[in-house]
């Protein structure tokens, strides 16, 4: 097995453990409230989840059995079924046997498990044999808890073999060569060490690092001085040792917390190119995966989040969008399908698009459907526009497929990837455009994302602009401003640059006059203009963060993006640059 | 009705509630101890353009960013930018911290429940909400005041 496959599978234990404990509370839950049709969905989507991802892995037991659980929770979704505690038996029962079955895996067990008769069981009531209406019930309801508890007899029984075999392996490692056992251990996907820490408390010693880091520069400053007063003082000199060694210290201490909450996109973009190429196999399509970007960073919670998305995503992608490779032939479009999966920082927000080349969403289909659906009526359907239109993909329980398959078509996906992303404060705008393809643009915040910025100066205040915006910074002269209707140019390399004074930007009065500026030329989707400022003070990486309260509002602001503590303390804005680009458009930033 | 002094002490200090207080312009203002997190006298403030006027900016407490309010505009009293101390009394709410500008620190007070009046019925005074109750110290009134409204921003009002 490749070490890449391992940690996939390790990801896939490690998640599916979690979300089958979640349902266990779900349960309890919808015990209680048996009508709570969000609870249902969300045990549906969690089923479904578990049946994706088990899918690609080549786990058919686990597939076939949330499979049947997950046809069962569609119906009682869709209220065909009514919820009774048997029906909640057999599907804990299912969701136990998941758990044995997600154990086996972990425990690189390859026996099979009987699952026939839980399959029959779901099976029957998917059919309508609701187990109270009939009277073969009867027998089964006496069945079930014998079944359970001879399952339970079975776990202990299981436990006690595991116990007896590692028992064994105890004895034979201890009779056996080391070489031996290393082999052995090998052999196991050792799951993941990990322990789940809240971000919160990962804040806090964030922070803390930040103030050693402040009371370091103070000792080194001190001990500087001591070192000129007396330079051939041997504690003074022992003095700089230790501050030196405390600031490398803190330094890497102070990364080390930052790496902590950042990890690359590549670890949620890992797993595609071979979920895709089994799916494209399995559907007769030639998909080629293309992914840009996959170092960029997000914070931890960001990549918990969208993984699940994307997943959806792509799988809609290869099985709606990408057409076969003899449709493609017939439209002229090369027979090989493509996916782009890219992520980038633009301006303050990270985005990751999905896009493909295939047949695009079919929006008279969607209007028919959401007639169908009763989501509209007829007339309001027609007067909906394309966007309005896209935005029902998103309504839980929409599909526009046919038929259902174990990819997709149950119209489960897209409200997921609406939900999730909404968790975290992010957006999804989609493209289409019939016969060419579908893009999903997923716009997330940077809320806790690392920055690196240039720190800049105007009327002696510091602020930072994103260097991603930034482009170039060049120094010019007051007489090479001119204004053209009202609007400051100056000309770059021959080309016309409008430009924004940083000073009116944030409303201050008219700068200090300096006969000279800065211009640090910007970037915004594809727009670029210049910011004026007084002086570049250097780059600098800063951490994203809130103001506490609500008192302070930011985004009225409408030019800040967030705030951020320099390495000597100092609170610093960040200008938000598509923001800046506003002002130009307006043409308030004329010259006074 | 008769109570020896040691039931009343008890009584007091079961009900009184340890107040800071401070002055701003003439005026003794107080704050229940509970919500003051601490004081802070050397603090570098950084102002943020286009917020409410009575914002003077924020400032990093220990690697949180705080909002500083200057309580004679919150109050909208002239301020002449005078600071007699220039302390920042720093106050915790259910949800927020803010750092308050306050003119100069009094002290500590314990004020025995009893001695706390309700807020008066002011009508519409522009700054009764802010106000929780008033205080009879001996030879002064403290004007308790009620951080969570202090640090609620004006919903009716926008910034600018």
């Amino acid at each position: 097995m490749s070490s890449e496959m391992d940690e996939i599978l390790q990801d896939f234990i490690v998640e599916t453990e979690e979300i089958l404990e979640a349902l266990d509370e779900k349960f309890v839950e919808l015990e209680k409230d048996q009508s709570n049709k969000d609870l249902i969905n969300e045990i549906f989507r969690a089923v479904h989840t578990i049946k994706g991802a088990a899918g690609f892995l080549g786990l058919n037991q686990i597939v076939d059995l949330s499979h049947a659980s997950e046809n069962v929770l569609k119906k009682l979704r869709d209220g065909l079924l009514s919820p009774s505690p048997e029906i909640t038996d057999v599907i804990l029962e299912s969701v136990d046997k998941l758990k044995i079955l997600v154990d086996k895996v972990k425990n690189n067990d390859k026996t099979p498990e009987d699952i026939d008769s839980l399959l029959t069981k779901l099976k029957k009531i998917e059919e309508g044999q609701t187990p109270i209406s009939e009277p073969i019930k009867k027998d089964e309801i006496k069945e079930d808890p014998e079944s359970k508890v001879e399952s339970e007899a079975q776990r202990e029984d299981k436990k006690v073999a595991s116990v007896v075999s590692s028992n064994q392996k105890i004895d034979t490692a201890l009779k056996a060569p080391l070489k031996q056992d290393t082999e052995e251990h090998k052999d196991k996907p050792q799951v993941e060490k990990t322990i789940r820490v809240d971000v919160e408390r990962l804040d806090t010693v964030f922070n803390l690092v930040g103030e050693l880091v402040l009371g370091k520069n103070r000792l080194t400053k001190l001990s500087n001085v001591l070192a000129d007063k007396y330079p051939n003082d041997p504690d003074v000199i022992n003095l700089n040792e230790a501050a030196e060694f405390l600031q490398l210290i803190s330094t890497e201490l102070q990364t080390a917390v930052m790496k902590t909450r950042m990890q690359p996109v590549k670890k949620v973009f890992n797993r595609f190119p071979r979920m895709v190429r089994d799916l494209a196999r399995s559907h007769g399509k030639e998909i080629e995966l293309i992914i840009r970007g996959e170092e960029t960073e997000v914070d931890k919670s960001v990549i918990e989040n969208i993984a699940d998305p994307l997943v959806h995503l792509i799988r809609n992608a290869i099985d709606h969008g990408i057409e076969p490779p003899e449709e493609r032939k017939k439209l002229n479009k090369p027979t090989t399908g493509k996916i782009i999966l890219s992520a980038s920082q633009e301006g303050n927000n990270i985005v990751i698009s999905v896009l493909d080349d295939g047949r695009g969403i079919n929006l008279e289909k969607v209007r028919k459907k959401a007639v169908e659906k009763g989501i509209v009526s007829p007339e309001e359907a027609e007067l909906l526009s394309e966007r309005e239109l896209t935005e029902f993909i998103f309504h839980p329980g929409f599909s526009t497929a046919d038929k259902v398959t174990d990819v997709s078509g149950r119209g489960v996906g897209m409200d997921v990837v609406k939900t999730n992303l909404a968790r975290i404060n992010g957006s999804i705008d989609t493209l289409t455009q019939q016969g060419r393809g579908t893009k999903f643009t997923i716009k997330l915040p940077l809320t806790l994302a690392i920055i690196q910025t240039l720190m800049v100066e105007v009327n002696n205040m510091v602020y930072a602009i994103p260097i991603t915006s930034v482009l170039e910074a060049v120094r010019i002269d007051n007489s090479e401003i001119s204004s053209v209707d009202g609007q400051e140019i100056i000309k770059l390399r021959g080309e016309i640059l409008p430009i924004v004074r940083l000073s009116e930007l944030i409303g201050f009065n008219h700068s200090n006059g300096a006969d000279s500026h800065y211009v640090v030329v910007v970037q915004s989707y594809d727009r670029r203009f210049g910011i004026a400022v007084d002086r570049l003070v250097g780059q600098d990486e800063v951490v994203i963060k809130s103001i506490e309260g609500n008192i302070i509002n930011l985004n009225d602001s409408n030019i800040f993006a967030g705030a951020t503590i320099t390495g000597e303390g100092k609170v610093v804005l960040i200008i938000d640059i598509p923001a800046a680009m506003e002002f130009i458009k307006q043409g308030e930033a004329q010259y006074v | 009705m008769e109570t020896t002094v040691f039931d009343n002490q008890k009584k007091q200090s079961r009900e009184s509630v340890q107040t800071v207080t401070f002055f701003i312009g003439p005026e003794l203002y107080g704050i229940d101890i509970r919500n003051v997190l601490e004081i802070i006298k050397h603090y570098d403030i950084t102002p943020v353009p286009n917020c409410a006027e009575y914002i003077e900016g924020v400032t990093n407490l220990r690697g949180r960013i705080v909002p500083i309010i200057n309580m004679k505009k919150r109050f909208f009293l002239e301020d002449d930018g005078q600071r007699k101390e220039g302390l920042i009394i720093v106050v915790e709410s259910s949800d927020s911290t803010a750092g308050l500008i306050v003119d100069s620190l009094s002290k500590v007070v314990d004020i025995p429940g009893e001695m706390i009046e309700p807020k008066p019925d002011i009508k519409n005074g522009k700054n009764s909400r802010f106000i929780e109750g008033l205080g009879n110290l001996k030879d002064k009134t403290v004007i308790i005041l009620n951080c969570e409204e202090l640090l609620r921003p004006e919903t009716e009002r926008n910034y600018q």
